[in-house]
């Protein structure tokens, strides 16, 4: 009898199995490929009204905090080439990891340079073009309560200071660099730090969000906040900016079209885009001091 | 107090003057509750409040937003779509598996249940990592990758890492409402001459329905709350795999903030609706 109580089971196992197989399916069908679920999606209007793409599609792995120039970017691209990019958003760490792990994709946008020396390390890329600069500034929560108008402000009493954990984004690797540079003790800071972020998008949250009142933050990262806080700005050189860098991978199947990408991202329609999203592009002009300038 | 006067607990602390214990046995569960209700209250607070430039709701302004709305809306589409197949391809792995567990003295039992556990276990970016491994780089996963069923950065990616986890919730929840069905009903049908298969189908199955439905229920929940192992595996490209958890992180991580709060009322409004759903049909208590 024990063994006739198997039937059931494996009459089971059979119907997951032929479900699995009915899904296999999916990309028989014709234009199904990789959309067994619901159609993709236009991402903007502009792409909606493009011609077919040209039949190639690059795979983009970017910085999730760099999406929204991409994003516009990728549709103009699409509509002048014809060529298609999809676009993975994730913390540059999880796509360093994807890369490593699917070793599939063309190519690689992390949010701060420091992953891309890793990727670099690793050999995973064929080419890579610095795009635009991050330069640090000092976020605050708006109308600046604390009155902070230096970095050695950030070590008054009573002042909440939010930090980038050092070991996980360049934004916190940049923070004791430039306390470093600055001659400010880090343990000085630290009696004022509250909390390590993981990313430079966290960090804009916490001040955002009452969490923290000041931090050390990228500038193009801190223009997204501007609602609710404000920046301030102080002297920056090359060695205190971090270059976004973007880099063609080696698995990439079309390294001609991802190269004509990157040059499109660094041609003069890319760098107005940009611009736009309040990115600096020289440092000689950084986004800070605000021009008054705003979309 | 009514409520609670009425409730098993206080009727099994005996009908004396007892306030003192009903009160310290209640606060704890006032307190948590008021907690919960107080985050939720403040989100949607802070979500309505006026824009300092405009003046209007941040509310209205999301709403007003085409592109965002168009956004959410695919992403709760394709939440919905996607969840569904992941709880009913886990329910239907896990009538059979939690009966064998529940009924059969299956070899190497003790292990199996624990290999069942360790997708729960394990942190979900990491099982997100190890599905990304598999897929890509073992053997069988890219024969799987090749010939059954391309997974990596798809939308059936979304399926497999849902799936991957949620399985083990719907092995708990089913194996539990079968435990709770007497096995000698079953002996009695078979000693009557019904068939193993015939007496799993007319006395087990239908005496654990609801306990099964409940099941389907959270595994459902469970898989349209799943985010870094969707991540990982389907990747987070907007407009092909952005379920909303991953709409909630994209926001989160452009300086949208109210856009995710936005996100995570929605979800907390469905995760509501499927509890009641779950209670209803008698899942309290049913799962560990």
């Amino acid at each position: 009898m024990p063994n006739r109580a198997w039937i059931v089971p494996t009459l089971f196992a059979c119907g997951v199995l032929g479900i699995l197989l009915v899904g296999g399916c999916c990309r028989l069908l014709p234009g199904a490929d990789q959309t067994c679920l619901l159609p993709t999606a236009p991402q903007s209007a502009t792409e909606a009204q493009s011609a077919p793409a040209a039949g190639q599609s690059l795979f983009l792995y970017c910085g999730a905090g760099i999406r929204k120039p991409v994003e516009e970017i990728n549709a103009l691209f699409e509509q002048q080439t014809g060529v298609r990019v999809e676009p993975t958003f994730t913390g540059s760490g999880c796509a360093l990891a994807q890369i490593e792990m699917a070793q599939k994709g063309d190519l690689f946008m992390p949010g701060e340079d420091w992953f891309m020396e890793q990727a670099v390390e690793r050999g995973r890329i064929l080419e890579r073009r610095t795009v635009a600069y991050f330069v640090p500034v000092i976020m605050v929560q708006r109308g600046n309560p604390h009155g902070i108008q230096e970095l050695d402000d950030l070590l008054k009493p009573g002042v909440r200071v939010g930090v980038g954990e050092p070991k996980a984004c360049a934004i916190g690797h940049f923070t004791v660099k430039l306390m470093e540079l600055e001659k400010i003790p880090w343990d000085e800071l630290g009696r004022n730090v509250v909390a390590h972020f993981a990313t430079a998008p966290e960090l804009g949250n916490a001040v955002k969000l009452k969490a923290v009142d000041a931090c050390i933050q990228w500038d193009s990262i801190a223009a997204l906040y501007l609602d609710d806080a404000e920046v301030v700005p102080f002297a920056v050189d090359e060695e205190t900016s971090s270059a976004i860098t973007l880099g063609v991978l080696k698995t990439s199947k079309q390294p001609e079209s991802a190269r004509s990408y990157l040059q499109f991202m660094e041609g003069p329609e890319g760098q107005r885009i940009f611009r736009k999203h309040h990115f600096t592009l020289d440092l000689e002009d950084p986004t800070f001091p605000w021009d008054g300038e705003r979309d | 107090m009514g409520a609670l006067d009425s409730s098993p607990v206080t009727d099994a602390l005996g009908g004396r003057s007892d306030r003192p214990l009903r009160w310290g046995i209640s606060l704890p569960l006032v307190a948590y509750v008021a907690l919960i209700v107080c985050v939720l209250t403040a989100n949607v607070v802070w979500l309505a409040r006026p824009h300092p430039d405009t003046g209007q709701s941040y509310l209205a302004s999301l709403y007003a937003n085409d592109a965002l709305r168009g956004e959410i809306g695919y992403a709760l589409k394709l939440s919905m779509v996607s969840s569904l197949i992941s709880a009913i391809i886990a329910t239907l792995l896990a009538i059979p598996s939690a009966y064998a567990l529940s009924r059969l003295r299956v070899p190497f039992r003790a292990l199996i249940d624990t290999i069942v556990d360790l997708p729960l276990v394990i942190p979900p970016l990491i099982a997100g990592i190890a599905l990304l491994l598999f897929f890509r780089q073992s053997g069988m996963g890219q024969w799987i990758e090749n010939h059954l069923l391309p997974v990596v950065y798809t939308q059936q990616g979304i399926v497999v890492a849902q799936f991957f986890i949620a399985s083990a919730f719907a092995i708990r929840a089913v194996k539990a409402a079968f435990d709770q069905v007497n096995p000698r009903f079953e002996a009695v049908a078979r000693s009557l001459g019904a068939s193993g298969l015939h007496a799993f189908v007319t006395i087990s199955l239908p005496l654990a329905k609801s306990g099964v439905i409940a099941g389907f229920i959270m595994t459902w929940a469970r898989a349209i709350g799943e985010f870094a192992p969707i991540m990982m595996v389907a990747g987070s490209t907007p407009g092909k795999t952005n379920v909303l958890p991953i709409s909630a992180f994209l926001n989160m991580s452009a300086g949208n903030v109210e856009a995710a709060i936005a996100i995570v009322v929605l979800m907390v409004a469905i995760a509501a609706g499927t509890l009641v759903l779950f209670k209803q049909l008698g899942g309290q208590g049913y799962i560990w």
